[in-house]
């Protein structure tokens, strides 16, 4: 049984190249167990083919993945036995019904039953649609199942690329909620590893994080350590931005920036908003909200990655 | 983990492996068509070569003879058809993606590989099968099966014909497996089924093609004189057959282990050991980015 907090999966020196281009290089990844893991990066940035070693779909140039202590090339079936995956979208036969494609992927897994495999459909939404065939669902059903096929098994590390890819905003709530309960189900926890470019989402399900931009892991790490506990912004909502930047300026020495109509903000500094506030009113202007608040993954990846919207 | 312990656990899984991919081809209506025309190829064959028998007056002249000249026009017509049907079992995977989801459960590369093979050979049997039924049920309905007999006098009875036409059908695996090993490794190199039918069926008519060259030309290594036209080796899946055809004049096949079908043998044991060593290593090195 693994002990908690033990590693799950581990990569040391993991590095692709094809031809010329490094896509991914010296990707050292330590996933505990217990963890809900964010592999965050832009797209290009080498997630999938990261995925993708990680898993042996593709050997790597350089470096090695342990599954639960297993090489994945060495030992592939003790390391691979207690993974789910989905990677880059879902796969099915398009001409079986949900039902009949998981049949098939849970007699190659082993040990899943017709009550599982209900369950499962129940689990991701799709407990009506088992007998539709697989050609009739939407993009977002297909996701669904490609979840429910990873999750069919119990796996105890979870794998997904991309889960929320083509889901409206309900569907990426539910799912999101599914990842929670999933983590939490078992007396351990599933450990789960999710790839996406979705930062906002990715800030709501996981513990840890790691970011990746061109082939290369920039950061990693608890996402409260890497984004700070304490809120280290300000923002204000007032009615004229330009007289209010103005007067910032001039009696607290703060540039804030607009970053919408109405709405200011700036580096909180261990500042006190109180004085700021009555400087505000008492310069006639209407403030409906002052507040502190913590820098967003979004603001914290963009720092990292920068602007660039360069695909490699 | 002991080794007994292990065998248990990859048998376990290629039956799982053959067992998934039954239930996904036998619902695929590209396999389902393939062998709905096998099976209405059969039937009209049967239905021309009779009719045709009558109108020239030269029939067959017992349910065996009948039977055994209608699987050689089958497999004929079938082998092609078959052919396709193999081409697409791994390149379905591939297409589908599928691939990905089967090698991140605990299957190995080889272990799926060879059991497409295992999956390709039910396939054959299943198609062979067909012939055979269709071959001898129409053979009944025309002629009547039972002992041959000339003048009142048993040439054969019915259990050693049986018995004959068994042994031919397992000589005629191995021809038919060659062919399976050649459909298998070009799907093993296709990314969509479409272009794993097109490719393998330019391969199979290439092959094909050299079996029309004359016989008389060739190398002779020594003793022996090997014809260009044995490199043509789809055209060896005659040789049990035309074993078997003399067996209702009368005939008896004394020895299975002719030159010929040693010939057949030798050439379909070489090709199916380069075609599956080829589709086992580009299985094992290929890098699935799909």
């Amino acid at each position: 049984m693994v002990m908690t907090g033990e590693v799950v999966l581990e990569t040391q020196g993991l590095a692709k190249r094809f031809g010329d281009l490094q896509a991914v290089q010296d990707l050292n990844l330590q996933i505990r167990q217990g963890d809900v893991y964010g592999f965050l990066g832009p797209n290009g940035a080498g997630k999938t083919t990261s995925i993708r070693m990680i898993l042996g779909l593709i050997s790597p140039s350089a470096g090695a993945t342990r599954i639960f202590g297993h090489d994945i090339r060495r030992q592939f079936r003790q390391a691979i036995r207690q993974v789910g995956a989905m990677v880059e979208g879902p796969a099915f036969y398009p001409y079986l019904t949900g039902r009949q494609n998981l049949k098939i992927y849970g007699r190659l897994s082993g040990g899943v039953s017709d009550f599982r495999i209900q369950e499962v459909l129940e689990m991701v939404g799709l407990g009506h649609w088992g007998e539709a065939k697989v050609k009739g669902y939407s993009q977002g059903m297909r996701q669904r199942l490609g979840i429910a096929q990873a999750l069919l098994h119990r796996p105890k590390l979870l794998i997904l690329d991309e889960p929320t890819n083509g889901l409206d905003p309900q569907g990426m709530r539910e799912i999101r909620g599914l990842i929670r309960r999933v983590s939490q189900q078992q007396q351990e926890g599933t450990t789960i590893f999710l790839s996406s470019h979705l930062l906002g989402e990715m800030e709501m399900v996981c513990n840890r994080i790691g970011v990746m931009h061109q082939g290369v892991t920039l950061v990693q790490g608890k996402v409260d350590e890497l984004l700070g506990h304490a809120a280290d912004m300000a923002s204000i909502h007032v009615d004229q931005t330009d007289r209010a930047k103005t007067l910032l300026k001039e009696k607290f020495g703060i540039e804030p920036q607009l970053i919408k109509p109405g709405w200011l903000e700036f580096p909180l500094q261990d500042r006190d908003l109180f004085p700021v506030n009555r400087e505000l009113v008492a310069a006639g202007l209407s403030v409906h909200s002052i507040a502190p608040r913590r820098r967003t993954l979004e603001e914290y990846f963009v720092n990292l990655t920068g602007e660039s919207k360069d695909v490699r | 983990m002991s080794v007994s312990a292990r065998v248990r656990e990859s048998a376990l899984v290629y039956v799982r492996l053959v067992r998934t991919d039954m239930t996904k081809l036998f619902r695929y209506w590209v396999v389902l068509a393939g062998y709905g025309a096998m099976f209405g190829i059969a039937l009209l064959g049967a239905y021309l070569v009779y009719h045709g028998e009558q109108a020239i007056r030269v029939t067959s002249g017992s349910g065996y003879a009948f039977a055994i000249s209608l699987v050689l026009r089958c497999v004929d017509f079938g082998a092609p058809i078959l052919f396709v049907i193999l081409c697409i079992l791994f390149a379905l995977e591939v297409g589908n993606q599928t691939i990905k989801c089967i090698l991140t459960r605990p299957v190995t590369r080889l272990e799926l590989i060879l059991s497409k093979y295992i999956t390709a050979l039910i396939m054959i049997v299943v198609c062979l099968a067909i012939f055979a039924a269709i071959g001898l049920g129409t053979g009944w309905y025309y002629y009547g099966l039972g002992d041959l007999t000339e003048n009142e006098y048993v040439l054969f009875r019915a259990g050693y014909l049986y018995q004959e036409m068994a042994i031919g059908f397992l000589f005629l695996l191995i021809p038919f497996l060659t062919i399976a090993s050649l459909a298998l490794m070009i799907s093993a190199f296709s990314s969509t089924t479409g272009g794993a039918v097109i490719i393998g069926l330019i391969a199979f008519v290439f092959f094909q093609i050299l079996g029309l060259i004359p016989a008389t030309l060739g190398i002779r290594l020594g003793e022996n004189f090997f014809p260009y036209a044995t490199l043509g080796f789809p055209s060896q899946r005659y040789v049990p057959l035309y074993v078997l055809d003399d067996l209702p004049t009368g005939v008896p096949i004394d020895n299975w282990w002719t030159w010929d079908i040693q010939k057949m043998v030798i050439i379909c044991s070489i090709y199916f050991v380069i075609f599956f060593t080829i589709s086992i290593v580009a299985v094992k090195k290929r890098d699935f980015v799909l």
